[in-house]
């Protein structure tokens, strides 16, 4: 229930902004270093969506109507509601590596999307309270791993970074007419200390989902962070993050416990 | 569930090719440092150029990420010509190079372009000029220099 509503509170921001793929009405592609999309490729199954509106139509019907017939089936037999999420997983893995390659968004942001439907498949609650803490490992991975990469690869020592990251994002917003947010932005960019502090606080931000490998105690502060993580992602990156919300559920039903058969 | 660890420390180990669903989770984790010049794109579209500050950002994104796909087509088709058919090759799979190859076929492409911006835009476009400028940094301030490269010669 939880993920349905997520999924198309997801759906209408898509419609509104205009990113289903009937309105990105996708003319060109990009590759990626990605294997699995490379054997897709292979398929021609992107090229076969470049300018074909009904391609278009089947896949937005595939991917956002199969979400709520699992919903509808789930109240009257789970077990039907779980072959509905077979088919949902191969329907959202071509989508949103097709998706992808065109102008539209990264699929690094559609994880949960991938990784959901091994969680709907499920038909027993020990099933769902197991792959429901693996999504959550993935999750907290996702993040903690983004805070090691950072100390890894030397980016926290680097005292220009911020400087560095927001002049290469935010180039034609910075040679354009002035909004708050330029303003904003350049201030930034002027004020290096700042930016590095800044930096310096997202990447602290990423490493404390460490500590939800340890224990769920903190989870309610994780998903604080996580919220004003995405937050800070519009307002200083200019990068809408919102496809990665789903993971929120595995941190908010984290505390559910197995007991003789039954979650409480 | 072990395999999703397995599947995941490998591909980080590996830091080079990825398998979805996994991929570096890297955010902005290279060193990156301000440069002397940044290449910036301009559209003017009607005789005015448009404005990032003038569209959200997801609008300014869809204005954008075509221009910078068809500005990459020649590199994926290098990537595509010197690395992919050749670890696909390693694992089995004959490559159709019609299924990767891209080709830069700019009137094409404007003609869509000027659509699809149409609709952003909600403005008939009569015409359109785009191109990458240089900008220089000075004391943290982007300049214009005079050299500039239209579309045309970006994507080969």
């Amino acid at each position: 229930m939880g993920y349905c509503l997520m999924f198309y509170l997801l759906m209408l921001y898509k419609i509104w902004n205009g990113f289903l793929l009937v309105q990105l009405k996708p003319f060109i592609y990009n590759s990626r270093f990605d294997v699995f999309t490379w054997v897709l490729m292979n398929t021609g199954i992107h090229q076969w969506l470049l300018n074909n509106e009904m391609g278009w139509i089947l896949f937005d019907v595939a991917f956002y109507v199969l979400p709520l017939i699992y919903w509808f089936l789930h109240q009257k037999s789970i077990r039907l509601a779980s072959w509905v999420a077979i088919i949902l997983l191969p329907v959202n893995w071509i989508y949103i590596s097709c998706y992808t390659l065109y102008p539209a968004n990264s699929i690094e942001s559609f994880i949960p999307w991938l990784l959901f439907p091994f969680l709907l498949m499920t038909t027993s609650l020990q099933s769902f309270y197991y792959v429901l803490n693996g999504l959550r490992y993935f999750f907290l991975f996702f993040f903690a791993s983004a805070g090691i990469w950072k100390i890894v690869q030397g980016a926290v020592l680097n005292s220009e970074q911020m400087t560095g990251v927001l002049l290469f994002q935010h180039k034609e917003l910075l040679t354009g007419s002035v909004n708050w947010s330029a303003q904003f932005i350049d201030w930034l960019i002027h004020h290096p200390l700042v930016g590095y502090c800044l930096y310096l606080f997202a990447t602290f931000m990423e490493l404390i989902f460490i500590v939800g490998y340890f224990t769920k105690k903190y989870d309610r502060y994780l998903i604080g962070a996580f919220l004003l993580f995405l937050i800070a992602d519009v307002v200083v990156m200019r990068i809408p993050y919102w496809e990665v919300t789903p993971f929120l559920l595995t941190l908010m039903y984290s505390k559910l416990k197995l007991n003789d058969g039954s979650i409480k | 569930m072990i395999f999703f660890i397995a599947g995941q420390l490998f591909i980080n180990y590996k830091h080079g090719v990825v398998f979805t669903p996994f991929f570096h989770y890297g955010m902005y984790s290279e060193v990156m440092k301000a440069n002397d010049d940044y290449a910036v794109w301009e559209i003017e579209a009607n005789n005015k150029k448009l404005q990032a500050a003038d569209f959200s950002i997801q609008e300014w994104d869809k204005i954008i990420l075509p221009l910078q796909y068809y500005a990459m087509i020649g590199i994926c088709n290098g990537v595509y010509l010197s690395d992919t058919k050749r670890l696909l090759k390693n694992i089995g799979i004959t490559s159709d190079d019609k299924k990767f190859l891209n080709t830069c076929n700019l009137g094409s492409f404007e003609k869509w372009y000027i659509k699809y911006l149409q609709e952003i835009t909600g403005t008939e476009i009569k015409n359109i000029s785009i191109h990458s400028r240089t900008y220089q940094l000075n004391n943290y301030r982007l300049e214009p220099t005079g050299r500039d490269t239209l579309l045309a010669q970006l994507c080969k």
